[in-house]
């Protein structure tokens, strides 16, 4: 808490953020700073081969408990090494997300970081059943955390929003909203990332001259021109203008400065086309260099790497399945041959995961790594395909945001609202909350998981 | 505007032909459109995206001689009137006195960058920046309208001369005003239905017209799929990339010549279309055909009705491949069970008409050795109830339906208006059906009959800010 009010009371000059720590009285105090990323990956887990098991092989007794003694099942085997930096919960119900309109997909995405009703409206029509929707109801946790970090710390970019392959550009493919109405897509293209974060010509400090002309004069022409409107266009035409704000704030960030773990990565092997199917698996990968790369070299502190959408169909071929996603994510527990391809594709995410957290925990920052002083989440839509429930979803926390909370345990947290879990992870972020989305789903902080 | 938008106005504006907004996110999608204004929002991304592709279109139009040719003149003399001439094209009407002077600002701030600079780079680095700026506009990126306050009219205001010129461009182009719309705008030569009517027709004329077409049918068609589709290389080894892209522009190409070469009916349209291998490929399974998914195209996309899908309890899983039966065989499952048949009925029986093309098009006299069975039935579509055989009798049946002509006025208002639509729309829907009737259900006179609706000539007043 000290901390925390310190931070408040130098925002603007503080820099130097990793020297903290000597202030500061708190044992948990971390000497780098923290970051947050949602990792998410559509359509729930195979619960079965899912959940750890205990260390015999037995399967635990359902219910609200802590184990410190378990061993990975199926999917979450490829993270058995990273197990003491983990955190993986069950039991987490996502309540909000049957409020409101929207199918079980767009609710469960919709909801799962704004944890209020996505807006009335009749831009989308449900894929399951029958009615319309509009775009998510407000602003998800991650830019509140953003809002947050923004106004403390020079980054050059609030949040970093990467997908996958993320295919479609409706409420079924967006996770992260600046605010009601307003998503934020996600850049699919590896390149553009690169270009973006990492990619100075050697002129810029003149060119930083020149857009800070441009962007007054286009900024003067929102601002002129949203006086005159009304309603949704005014709004609208807000959003824009904020973006373009964003763009001109960033000309002051601190560049990059390229020493040690931060280096440059490399996009030259990039495949064309990064929508082939085929290619996801490199496609994937060179994401996760570019978003861990930003991360460590402190390009931003929040961040969201989306793989494919809930409606996502497509094929797995590098895994030998010819079956789309959603297809088998539909099938029944009793059909074994298409629950083990499913359970091959969630642990291929699991793989993932591993290789992105093994790339923050190699980034030493005095003595804890880079993955210590971050949280990375691993979230879904829903929990199980064939019910579409948005009860009991599977989390995988790693890292213990810069020792917030405690790691190397598996909870059944027994009904414990998704909102609880973000607010704790705002609190873990520095960003004191003590309720998130519908208040009627949300009491506040998980004391259980904490440190 | 969509990237399809903006790669034709600068194409228009500027010469410049580089497709530059490929480097900008896709749009937002709504009711299967890209165009849908109440989707679209500008994100940090995108606004950043706009912000390098300006640079870069700018630095290009002013590059070695470009500069004097884009000018007109020989240097900073013109400056005033290449501001005021070129600024009415990129923001389509003339500009304020104050927006002249804003923009001189900047320019001169661009011309004094590098006061050591020769003269001519001086000017370069004025007119770069200006570009750059006025590409990033909400004039430029936007179609503000306002309406001609004298011309209320039960709330709705009768749009002026430029404000139409852009509807009628970037509803039958895509694209900004031509130099002739311009005029017509500048001489008050459309003001009337008629005067809309005659620009509309003129512009009928132009190959840009087939391009907003050729958009138009590719997201229609959902024909964007065609690009993520894999199918089983066991079942389809020769289906590739290549293929794909044939198959996508034989669809294109089809619509094209019916459209612009032939009587560009419904029917002459349907005749063609069910059979295209691109829509037999995308409304197929990884590994054969799939009677589900290519009704499923019929009833949503021609009839435009809205499918109730499975309960989300019930396993939705094509039957596996079975070597001893047909597909038709295999799917028959759905009629054994009522709780699948009462929507499946919907789907299925149009899509076993289909039968005789596997899942990537191709002619099959005989699947797994057993005769194919193409003969089908449609339920519950007004009119054309009944048995067919096979997909030519569909098509026919198709095309005499009043519900697919209603659903193609329906496809064609929203993506020509870039909005769904409303209540109020209901006058708009039956002229435009009553005009389409008219003309035999020929598209052209459709497009013509969308610029003489109060949708397309009026506006609403500014609404009083929400909360």
């Amino acid at each position: 808490m000290k901390r925390r009010r310190f931070l408040q009371g130098a925002a603007g000059v503080v820099v130097g953020l990793p020297f903290l720590s000597s202030l500061s009285p708190d044992a948990d105090a971390a000497p780098g700073p923290k970051r947050i990323v949602f990792f998410f990956t559509p359509l729930g887990t195979v619960k079965k081969k899912w959940w750890p098991l205990l260390p015999g092989g037995a399967e635990f007794a359902p219910s609200g408990s802590t184990h410190d003694a378990y061993i990975m099942n199926e999917i979450l085997e490829p993270l058995t090494s990273m197990k003491d930096k983990l955190l993986i919960l069950d039991g987490v119900d996502m309540q909000s997300a049957y409020e409101g309109p929207g199918d079980a997909h767009q609710l469960g995405i919709g909801h799962a970081l704004t944890g209020v009703p996505l807006l009335e409206g009749d831009l989308f029509q449900y894929g399951c059943g029958m009615g319309t929707v509009g775009w998510g109801g407000g602003q998800s946790i991650d830019q509140r955390i953003a809002d947050h970090v923004l106004a403390t710390d020079l980054v050059s970019f609030g949040s970093l929003e990467l997908g996958v392959q993320v295919d479609g550009d409706t409420v079924s493919h967006r996770i992260n909203y600046e605010g009601p109405g307003f998503p934020i897509q996600p850049d699919n293209d590896p390149r553009s990332v690169f270009d973006r974060v990492f990619d100075h010509p050697p002129d810029f400090g003149a060119l930083k001259v020149e857009r800070g002309h441009v962007l007054d004069f286009v900024m003067d022409d929102y601002a002129r021109l949203r006086s005159r409107l009304g309603g949704d266009d005014r709004y609208k035409l807000d959003g824009h203008l904020a973006s373009v704000e964003a763009v001109a704030k960033r000309l002051d960030a601190p560049p990059i400065v390229y020493e040690g773990a931060c280096q440059m990565p490399d996009v030259s092997g990039a495949p064309v086309d990064h929508m082939e199917n085929e290619d996801m698996p490199a496609i994937g990968s060179l994401q996760m260099d570019l978003l861990s790369m930003a991360l460590t070299c402190k390009a931003t502190r929040v961040a969201t790497l989306q793989w494919r959408d809930c409606f996502s169909n497509k094929t797995s071929p590098w895994l030998g399945i010819f079956d789309g996603h959603h297809q088998l994510s539909h099938t029944n527990e009793s059909s074994v041959a298409d629950q083990a391809k499913l359970t091959t594709i969630y642990r291929w995410y699991a793989e993932q995961f591993a290789d992105f957290i093994g790339k923050l925990d190699a980034v030493d920052e005095g003595g804890v790594s880079a993955l210590d002083n971050s949280l990375v989440v691993w979230c879904t839509d829903i929990a199980h395909g064939q019910s579409h429930a948005r009860l009991k979803m599977p989390y995988v926390i790693a890292g213990t945001g810069g020792g917030y909370l405690k790691t190397g345990r598996y909870f059944d947290l027994g009904g414990e609202s998704h909102l609880n879990l973000l607010v704790t992870l705002a609190n873990a972020m520095g960003l004191p909350l003590t309720t998130f989305g519908m208040p009627e789903f949300c009491t506040g902080e998980i004391a259980a998981i904490k440190a | 505007m969509t990237r399809f938008e903006y790669d034709n106005t600068v194409r228009d504006l500027l010469g410049d032909d580089t497709h530059p907004a490929s480097a900008l996110p896709p749009e937002e999608e709504a009711l299967g459109f890209n165009n849908q204004a109440s989707a679209l929002v500008v994100s940090e991304l995108l606004a950043e995206k706009y912000l390098t592709v300006a640079e870069d279109i700018a630095r290009r139009a002013v590059e070695g001689d470009k500069l004097l040719a884009l000018l007109g003149c020989d240097g900073g003399d013109c400056i005033d009137s290449f501001l005021a001439s070129f600024g009415k094209r990129a923001w389509r009407r003339p500009l304020a006195a104050d927006e002249l002077e804003r923009l001189t600002a900047l320019y001169q701030t661009g011309h004094d960058l590098d006061p050591s600079g020769a003269d001519l780079e001086r000017v370069r680095d004025g007119v770069r920046l200006v570009l750059s700026a006025l590409l990033q506009s909400p004039h430029f990126l936007y179609r503000p309208e306002f309406g001609l306050p004298e011309t209320e009219r039960e709330g709705a205001y009768q749009l002026g001369p430029y404000e139409i010129a852009s509807r009628l461009s970037y509803m039958l182009w895509n694209s900004m005003p031509d130099a002739e719309l311009f005029a017509a705008a500048d001489e008050g030569r459309l003001g009337t239905k008629e005067d809309v009517a005659r620009e509309a027709r003129r512009m009928l004329s132009d190959a840009r017209v087939r391009s907003m077409a050729l958009n138009f049918h590719e997201q229609w068609l959902k024909l964007s799929r065609l690009k993520t589709v894999t199918k089983d290389p066991a079942v389809y080894p020769m289906f590739d990339a290549a293929l794909k892209q044939e198959m996508r522009s034989d669809t294109l190409l089809f619509m094209d010549q019916v459209l612009f070469f032939g009587s560009g009916t419904v029917e002459e349209m349907l005749a063609g279309l069910l059979t295209q291998p691109s829509l037999l490929t995308v409304n197929a399974s990884t590994n054969g055909s799939n009677p589900v998914t290519r009704g499923k195209f019929v009833r949503e996309q021609l009839l435009c009705q809205i499918l109730l899908p499975p309960p989300a309890e019930m396993e939705i899983k094509p039957p596996p491949v079975d070597a001893t039966k047909t597909t038709r065989e295999r799917f028959a499952q759905h009629r054994d069970d009522p709780a699948c048949y009462v929507c499946h009925q919907l789907t299925d029986l149009i899509g076993y008409g289909f039968e005789h093309y596997d899942g990537v098009g191709q002619w099959r006299d005989t699947e797994n050795g057993l005769p194919i069975d193409a003969t089908g039935e449609i339920v519950d579509a007004k009119g054309i109830e009944g048995p067919f055989d096979g997909v030519t009798e569909l098509a026919q049946k198709l095309a005499e339906s009043s519900q697919v002509r209603d659903c193609v006025v329906l496809q064609w208002f929203r993506f020509g208006y870039g909005r769904g639509e409303i209540e109020e729309d209901e006058a708009n829907i039956d002229d435009l059906r009553a005009a389409f009737s008219d003309a035999g259900f020929d598209v052209r006179e459709l497009l013509v009959a969308l610029t003489q609706t109060d949708a397309f000539l009026y506006r609403k007043p500014v609404e009083e800010d929400s909360p």
